[in-house]
């Protein structure tokens, strides 16, 4: 799996290393960055498949940044990923219906990343 | 005969002969006229001299219309006597103008009063005359057969007889003709009024030719010789036959009305336009005598007030016509006042009726009526308002408002203090009313009445709701000390009434009223008062207890809200705890899942070995996070479960593929048994289903070392059934009691050899529950044990 860029917003420094060795071994390439402002100015400047995001972030969270996605023509129908470590099944269903493609609570095992490579492959 | 026989014969006769020519003077008067006169001058004297003025302009009249020669007229004149006295004659003047003899008027007169006899029979034209009046005229003796000696024509209609027959008792004598029961009574009136020498008039029957009776109108007079003797009676009769008979039939009705009118209560008074009273029946309620009020005003006999009241009412009956109905009071010797009513009706253009009621009984009924109605209104509206109304104020301006304005009461509502009831020693004012201008001035404690020990004894021992009045302070009756009678009086409070509120013999309240002015408690408002008073004293309890009951309401809402928020600070904790634990287990099992999957390179065994060690570690401490949590969330009431739709066959399957992998290591048979048919979707929260199940399969499995793991699911009319068997080492009886409770193993010990938070099944049980459901075991030491988990599920309904 090639060409695929994929753009993930966690303000743990660890949590964002996880992901994107995991990513990486599947050669998919990771930029990261630790907040949804940094997010939204890199979203601007290059072209990514996906958006892997932690819901809570200081200043906007996980919520606001797809709301901000959604709300730009360009960005709009690009695939956002929701990671958090708060357990819920509600919180499952919540982000469903705001319009996260996927939602996984932390830890994340490897099967993670089947999960995102099968949503990149659809793309 | 010559004339000189006849002229012998006219001056000689005992009937006046006056003889008037053209010009109406009197040219000759015979020896019996000129004996009354005296002696006419020679011819030029007028006739007007000899007559009263009263009958000169009838004579003149008469004579003027006597045309027609030989015509006759019969008249009544008085001709002035000689000595100047009036003379009455009953004449009759005969028209001679034309004859060549006489050429002027002849009066026969036959003297009234006089000393001439009478002539004893008519001229034919004085007998055609009497011929064609309507009755009978006659002439008859006054004797005990009443001798008829001339009875006109008029006989035959009257009585169907001729005159003939009954003249000079032909064939009848008059009597006969006489209804026997009247002939005594006829004979004795006329001999009464010949005696009196006057006229008489006589009512009685005769009898006619065909047997049947007529009451006939008799007129008549005597004529009298020189010595005052009776010589012959003349008379009319006429018919009245047919008035006696309405007349009968209207005394009839007059009895009859005669009798109504006594049977009246009623005064009876008949007035004429000016008021004056024509007529009174008397009455025992008319306490003067009748004749005292005959001819006399009714403002003369009426007070003023009142006689003006029925002056007024006559006045307009007079111009309207109309019956007038008012009432009046009038003061009555030993009855005092009394109540009338009045009616007035127009009898005809000059007099009027009045008939007068006494209406005092009525009106006493009548008022009784209207203050007991006014009486049940009042209560009935009270009574409605404490219903509607909540404030304080309301409830007591609803109570005894309607003393407030009207008689410038105070009113204080006071409750006790300490409202414990015991006793009414202090009472504290919660409510007051007081009129506008008002006079009364509070002291600072704002009641006028010290309510000290003296005074509240006493109401302590009066019975419930029983008022106690004080119709005024300057006659007390012990309720206060003279010193308390004096600060009372300063206040401007000059009668009181207190009102004790107890209620099932508990002190309640009680009824402040003050007036500044002495006023006794009416027994109709004592009767109101101790009759509202009960519902007043239990709805003011009602408020009391219903106070009481919000205060305890708030503070136990207070409470609840306090413990609520604790509970959700306590998880709001929890799960800032949880994620920030589970946020460096992210790092800890994501970089050592890392390692293990090769994709950091490769390790040796020792290496591998403590990494897998530090996996598994970080696995075990992620369950007992998530354990606490979710039983924090659970005790804390916030376990919030999920309603979405989901495939039963395929979380079933997620089960197996995850236990199966586990089964797998320890050499354990995992059989899966499910409906084959079910739903396409249920609605529910699949992941704590799924927590339910996964939880028992994974302690199935861990307390298991041979054999095998069973797992059942079924669906049947909305219960889902989840069946987790084990061959395991078993729950020893005395277990299953407490195996579900929090922090409980069977073991304590066994905590080391198998792990666990001892939160598992205390998880499980509590999902169950907050799902609706239950779970059971079943388990025999060294066989294994059964879990049941039973679980409300409904298949969703497409909404689409």
């Amino acid at each position: 799996m090639a060409n695929h860029r994929v753009l993930v917003v966690e303000d743990d420094r660890y949590g964002s290393e996880v992901v994107m060795r995991m990513l990486n071994h599947r050669n998919i390439d990771v930029d990261t960055v630790n907040s949804a402002e940094q997010a939204l100015k890199l979203l601007q400047e290059n072209a990514y498949s996906m958006v892997i995001s932690d819901l809570a972030l200081p200043g906007m969270d996980g919520w606001g940044l797809l709301r901000a996605i959604r709300a730009d023509p360009k960005l709009a129908p690009l695939p956002v990923v929701a990671i958090t470590a708060f357990h819920d099944a509600k919180l499952a269903l919540e982000a469903q219906e705001a319009g996260f493609r996927a939602y996984f609570s932390k830890p994340l095992y490897v099967t993670f990343v089947d999960e995102i490579e099968r949503i990149l492959s659809t793309l | 005969m010559d004339e000189a026989f006849y002229r012998a014969l006219i001056e000689d006769t005992p009937t006046l002969l006056l003889v008037l020519d053209r010009y109406l003077r009197l040219v000759y008067a015979n020896a019996a006229a000129r004996a009354l006169i005296g002696s006419p001058p020679a011819g030029d004297k007028s006739a007007r001299d000899y007559l009263h003025p009263d009958d000169w302009p009838v004579l003149e009249e008469r004579l003027r219309t006597l045309r027609d020669a030989n015509s006759q007229v019969l008249l009544f004149f008085r001709l002035r006597q000689a000595d100047g006295r009036w003379y009455a004659v009953d004449g009759s003047i005969v028209n001679k103008l034309h004859d060549e003899r006489v050429r002027g008027f002849v009066i026969y007169a036959i003297a009234l009063h006089g000393d001439r006899r009478p002539q004893q029979d008519l001229s034919a034209s004085q007998r055609a005359l009497l011929n064609n009046l309507p009755g009978m005229v006659y002439r008859c003796l006054n004797d005990d057969t009443w001798t008829t000696l001339y009875a006109s024509d008029g006989i035959i209609q009257l009585l169907g007889y001729h005159p003939e027959e009954v003249t000079h008792n032909a064939r009848l004598p008059f009597i006969n003709l006489i209804h026997p029961d009247d002939r005594q009574q006829i004979w004795h009136e006329t001999q009464i009024a010949l005696r009196e020498k006057r006229p008489y008039e006589l009512l009685y029957r005769l009898i006619t030719a065909n047997g049947t009776e007529k009451w006939v109108w008799d007129t008549g007079r005597a004529v009298y010789d020189d010595g005052g003797k009776v010589v012959v009676l003349e008379g009319f009769v006429s018919d009245i036959t047919a008035q006696k008979h309405m007349e009968q039939a209207l005394r009839q009705s007059e009895a009859q009305n005669t009798a109504l009118i006594n049977a009246l209560p009623d005064l009876l008074f008949r007035f004429d336009h000016n008021g004056i009273y024509l007529d009174v029946k008397p009455h025992p309620m008319l306490h003067t005598s009748v004749e005292h009020l005959l001819g006399k005003s009714v403002t003369d006999v009426l007070p003023a007030p009142v006689g003006e009241q029925v002056m007024r009412a006559i006045r307009r009956v007079a111009q309207h016509r109309q019956l007038e109905v008012f009432e009046y009071q009038l003061p009555i010797a030993r009855s005092g006042l009394r109540d009338f009513e009045a009616r007035i009706v127009a009898i005809d253009d000059q007099q009027m009726l009045c008939l007068v009621r006494d209406i005092t009984e009525r009106q006493q009924a009548e008022h009784a009526l209207q203050d007991a109605l006014f009486y049940i209104q009042r209560q009935y509206e009270t009574s409605r308002a404490m219903i509607a109304t909540s404030e304080l104020t309301d409830l007591l301006a609803a109570f005894v408002g309607h003393l407030v304005e009207s008689e410038h009461c105070h009113v204080w509502l006071l409750v006790m203090r300490p409202a414990d009831g015991a006793s009414p020693d202090h009472f504290e004012a919660i409510a007051q009313l007081a009129p506008h201008n008002s006079t009364i001035t509070l002291p600072e404690n704002g009641l006028p009445i010290p309510l000290d020990n003296t005074t509240t004894q006493q109401l302590l021992q009066s019975a419930p709701h029983q008022a106690i009045a004080v119709p005024d302070i300057d006659m007390p009756v012990g309720l206060l000390t003279p010193e308390n009678i004096a600060l009372v009086r300063q206040f401007g409070v000059r009668a009181f009434a207190v009102l004790p509120l107890k209620l099932h013999q508990r002190w309640v309240g009680l009824l402040l009223l003050a007036w500044p002015h002495p006023r006794a408690l009416r027994p109709e408002d004592r009767q109101y008062f101790e009759a509202l008073a009960p519902q007043f004293s239990t709805l003011l309890e009602n408020r009391r207890l219903l106070a009481r009951m919000e205060t305890a309401l708030s503070e136990l809402q207070a409470a609840n809200e306090k413990a609520t928020e604790a509970s959700r600070l306590k998880s709001a904790f929890l799960a800032t705890m949880s994620h920030e634990l589970r946020t460096p287990l992210n790092t800890i099992i994501g970089f050592t899942g890392i390692m293990l999957e090769g994709m950091a390179g490769e390790f040796d065994d020792t290496t591998r070995y403590m990494i897998s060690a530090i996996y598994e570690s970080g696995e075990h401490l992620l369950t007992i996070i998530s354990d606490i949590l979710d039983i924090s969330r659970i005790e804390a009431g916030r376990l919030e479960l999920v309603d979405a739709p989901f495939d039963l066959h395929k979380t079933v399957k997620s089960w197996k593929d995850r236990m199966s992998i586990l089964a797998e290591k320890k050499g354990l048979r995992f059989d899966v048994e499910i409906d084959p048919v079910l739903p396409a979707a249920f609605c529910g929260d699949q992941s704590r289903i799924t927590q339910i199940a996964t939880n028992l399969l994974a302690n199935a499995i861990k307390f298991t070392e041979a054999g095998s793991i069973r797992l059942a699911v079924h669906w049947h009319n909305t219960l889902l059934t989840i069946v987790v068997c084990d061959t395991g080492i078993g729950i020893p009886a005395h277990a299953l009691a407490f195996i579900f409770d929090e922090f409980r193993q069977v073991d304590a010990s066994s905590r080391r050899v198998h792990g666990g938070t001892g939160l598992g099944l205390s998880i499980v049980r509590r999902l169950c529950e907050a799902m609706g459901g239950s779970i059971n075991v079943q388990s025999k030491v060294g066989e294994g044990s059964c879990f049941t988990a039973t679980l409300p599920l409904k298949p969703c309904v497409d909404e689409k």
